[in-house]
């Protein structure tokens, strides 16, 4: 489980600029979906290596108007697993662009793979400043 | 309203006006093609986004997708004879091993260096903590006064 010290997380401002670091990371694979989903692990990894038990398991295509041709819209599925507990979660997502659409359902996949583990959360006022 | 609750969240925290939201969000999107059927992640995501206070623990701030393939091997064309071996080979010979594409993200994240974290190892069977996370929690933690 990944846990976070909440004594020095207090300590620390979250509107401080070190409270939060961008991370550009780079990832090959067999295709442009699974370079992205290395590169995501690769990027998520040092701040959350919970994600290291979670495994993609299902991967599902499917075109909504085929008569748009190459231009149709392409509905995404992806399941994961989370390796510790055999839980299994289903995301989804739209776009004209597959590789939009594969990342898009991937990013929801291990959001949410966090925050249902997770035993730290992070509060954000409405206009997206965080909140101690 | 039932996803609401499932999600865990108190009905006050969800004001009626953001439920609106919600339910147009979903119409929205439905009439784009979704079907948030088996797909309860995604519904308990959209959910948790749009409610007060909710931080989403990264943020893809932009990424990148290269492939760089010269394998045109199809049903057809592998299917060439090759006279000197006699036997059917490839048009522009074997390149199926090793990656084709290349992808770059930036993330915004935790920084982990600007608190202590620390895994807890009875629980993290084949986890591991990098050198670079425990090398960058020292090293901050001797810039604090």
């Amino acid at each position: 489980m990944f846990l976070a010290n909440t004594s020095k997380l207090k300590q620390n401002d979250p509107k401080s600029e070190t409270f939060f670091e961008d991370r550009l990371e780079v990832g090959e694979g067999t295709g442009p979906v699974d370079a992205l989903a290395s590169a995501m692990m690769r990027a998520l990894l040092p701040a959350h290596p919970y994600l290291k038990g979670v495994e993609l398991v299902d991967y599902k295509v499917r075109i909504l108007d085929p008569k748009a041709a190459t231009g149709a819209a392409t509905r995404v599925l992806i399941e994961f697993r989370d390796k510790t507990n055999n839980k299994t979660w289903t995301t989804v997502s739209v776009d004209r662009n597959i590789i939009s659409a594969s990342l898009n359902a991937l990013i929801d996949g291990l959001e949410y793979a966090l925050i249902e583990n997770a035993a730290m959360c992070m509060l954000c006022d409405d206009d997206g400043s965080y909140m101690a | 309203m039932g996803k609401i609750q499932e999600v865990g969240l108190d009905w006050g925290e969800v004001t009626n006006e953001r439920a609106m939201a919600i339910l147009n969000r979903v119409k929205a999107l439905e009439n784009k093609g979704y079907s948030f059927e088996g797909a309860d992640a995604s519904v308990h995501l959209m959910i948790l986004h749009a409610t007060k206070g909710y931080c989403p623990p990264f943020q893809v701030l932009d990424y990148s997708a290269n492939v760089n393939d010269s394998n045109m091997d199809s049903a057809s064309r592998v299917l060439k004879w090759d006279s000197k071996k006699k036997e059917l080979g490839r048009q522009h010979g074997s390149k199926n091993d090793g990656p084709t594409a290349r992808a770059t993200v930036k993330v915004r994240t935790t920084n982990v260096s600007s608190f202590g974290v620390y895994v807890d190892e009875s629980n993290t069977s084949g986890h591991e903590l990098t050198d670079y996370v425990s090398r960058q929690y020292f090293e901050t933690k001797t810039e604090r006064p």
